[in-house]
């Protein structure tokens, strides 16, 4: 009886554990090709103001991308349980300002998201984060592109 | 109440319990390394795969044919940024290579690529190896090793649109003039694109073609002599087609028999509001595709508005102005350009045009899209500041010239590598 109990804990511990991290673990992971995704879709992107903010069209496009792996919002289910548009940062990288403003780069990171494990949960800010060079196409006035 | 049993054989069989307690542990902490230590590779592997991705990419944006386009490469990828081991550990020096091929072509190094290589390099090949500790695992192996080597590799390059696909935005209003043999099919024309259509680069090419007059003195009426052909204009045509001329291959023949004075080159409207979607918002006047006629979008367009607005173009660019001076070359003038991608302002590609590259077809009388072609706009500013050199020319008399850089690689600040016709794009092909 006590030989159970005391390797029964053990064996509670030892996998509660090994779930806890594979789950985590598992979670980062989908969590990196997510916000892969994502950037090298934004980068790809026509990208229609001339600050590092983009308009709305580019964000939801972006974070609909990387939350549920489509651009449009068509499909409502989240990659990863619990992931909202709200996790989603976007960073423009850009050379000039104003008329001379043109975005360089794409960088899209996971924000003030929690992966809940068994014993415990761990935040994520500002990671994963993955950036691609822009390449898409410039087009400043909105609502002509 | 229970008396404790003391017997011998309870007590041997007590220690079979911590005896196979120990040796289930090795297994479970064995069983423990699968799921941690491999969930931790996999996590590395995507976080290096996503970075070498990012940077071959990078790289093969910045590939035009010449070494100064393979060093650019090899610093793009090489100062791309990005972190593994859940994003703390930066990742620096990936391994840079460049092939004309993705398979089976051999991979140069950034540094043995030479001028002679170079206009053949179109792939990027980028590999970052991480070792990543790994924890658990070696508890149960006879050979103990604490950390692993994990791979990525990526490989982007300049891929070829298919021929038919129609480019519907992103084209200025202007034609840029393939040199090819007088004689040629078109089909023989689009053959000359793994040559920049008998173009050089960082030569300076009619964009806009200056005002047609057949009976200027040497025109001959419209047929003039090997070598005479700039008489039949009002203001020379630019230096690099004037370079043609008495060769086999002078595009000014071509303009001159097919076009004449009907129309210079321009394909857009002549309304200012217009104008400017089509020069500086990627609208096109129709969409265009290789072998499409464009005889019925051509037009004398209106010379005026369109010369301020290519002025805004160039001045919407943070390097507006020429390093090395007014009188530098046309091929300097675009090598100091793409040089300031490591200089201060770095260059954000707005003068850079792309144009459809056209073959004024006499023998089928036509005037069909044979490329695509990249050409950086003038200007005749030293340092910062405002432009006007075509508004300067926007007489309706003069040409507008701008530098050829290359053919069309979308979302380049730069002119790509020559190859097989069509536009390309930047792609991941492994």
């Amino acid at each position: 009886m006590v030989e159970f109990a005391l390797g029964s804990m053990l064996l509670v511990t030892v996998f509660t554990g090994t779930f806890q991290y594979g789950f985590i673990f598992y979670q980062y992971n989908l969590l990196v090709n997510a916000v892969n995704n994502g950037a090298h879709f934004g980068a790809m992107q026509l990208y229609d103001t001339n600050t590092t903010a983009p308009s709305n069209a580019f964000k939801n496009a972006v974070k609909n991308m990387v939350v549920y792996g489509d651009p449009t919002g068509t499909n409502t289910t989240p990659v990863v349980k619990g992931l909202g548009v709200g996790n989603v940062n976007i960073t423009i990288g850009s050379v000039g300002t104003g008329s001379t403003f043109m975005p360089t780069s794409v960088t899209v990171a996971i924000t003030g998201y929690t992966i809940n494990g068994v014993t415990g949960t761990y935040t994520l800010t500002g990671k994963p984060a993955v950036t691609y060079r822009f390449q898409g196409m410039y087009c400043p006035d909105s609502g002509v592109c | 109440m229970i008396v404790p049993n003391t017997t011998s054989h309870q007590n041997s069989q007590r220690g079979m319990v911590l005896m196979t307690m120990a040796i289930t542990a090795i297994a479970m902490i064995g069983a423990m390394g699968l799921a941690i230590d491999v969930g931790h590779i996999f996590i590395v592997k995507n976080e290096t795969q996503a970075y070498v991705d990012a940077a071959a990419i990078a790289a093969a944006l910045e590939m035009d044919g010449t070494t100064a386009g393979i060093t650019r490469a090899n610093n793009a990828a090489t100062n791309m940024s990005a972190a593994w081991n859940f994003s703390s550990t930066v990742l620096t020096s990936p391994t840079v290579e460049f092939a004309s091929a993705p398979t089976g072509a051999t991979w140069y190094a950034a540094a043995n690529v030479d001028s002679t290589l170079a206009p053949t390099m179109t792939y990027t090949r980028v590999t970052k190896t991480v070792a990543p500790h790994i924890y658990f695992v070696p508890v149960v192996m006879t050979n103990k090793i604490y950390s692993t080597n994990v791979q990525s590799r990526a490989i982007a390059g300049q891929v070829v649109l298919a021929a038919n696909t129609s480019i519907i935005e992103g084209l200025g209003p202007f034609t840029g003039i393939a040199a090819c043999t007088h004689g040629f099919t078109m089909v023989q024309c689009e053959g000359t694109a793994s040559n920049n259509f008998g173009l050089t680069v960082g030569a300076e090419y009619d964009i806009q073609w200056p005002q047609y007059n057949k009976n200027r003195q040497g025109c001959n009426n419209g047929n003039p002599t090997s070598g005479n052909e700039n008489t039949c204009f009002v203001s020379p045509p630019c230096a690099g087609d004037r370079a043609l001329m008495a060769t086999g291959t002078d595009p000014m023949q071509e303009v001159i028999q097919q076009w004449g004075a009907s129309t210079n080159g321009y394909w857009g409207s002549q309304s200012t509001s217009q104008i400017n979607k089509y020069i500086l918002d990627q609208k096109q006047l129709a969409s265009v595709a290789i072998g499409t006629d464009i005889t019925q979008d051509l037009s004398a367009g209106n010379k005026q508005g369109t010369s301020k607005i290519l002025d805004d173009r160039v001045n919407e660019d943070t390097v507006n102005f020429d390093v090395s001076g007014i009188g530098a070359s046309s091929s300097q003038k675009l090598a100091d350009y793409l040089n300031s991608a490591n200089q201060n302002p770095v260059h954000n590609g707005r003068r850079m045009l792309p144009v459809p590259i056209v073959y004024p077809d006499v023998g089928e009388n036509m005037s069909p899209v044979v490329g695509y072609g990249v050409y950086l706009l003038e200007t005749n500013q030293t340092t910062a500041g405002g432009t006007s050199t075509y508004y300067k020319d926007g007489n309706g008399n003069d040409p507008y010239c701008a530098i050829y850089a290359g053919p069309w690689n979308m979302g380049s600040t730069n002119g790509g590598v020559s190859s097989s016709g069509g536009a390309t794009r930047v792609r991941l092909v492994q």
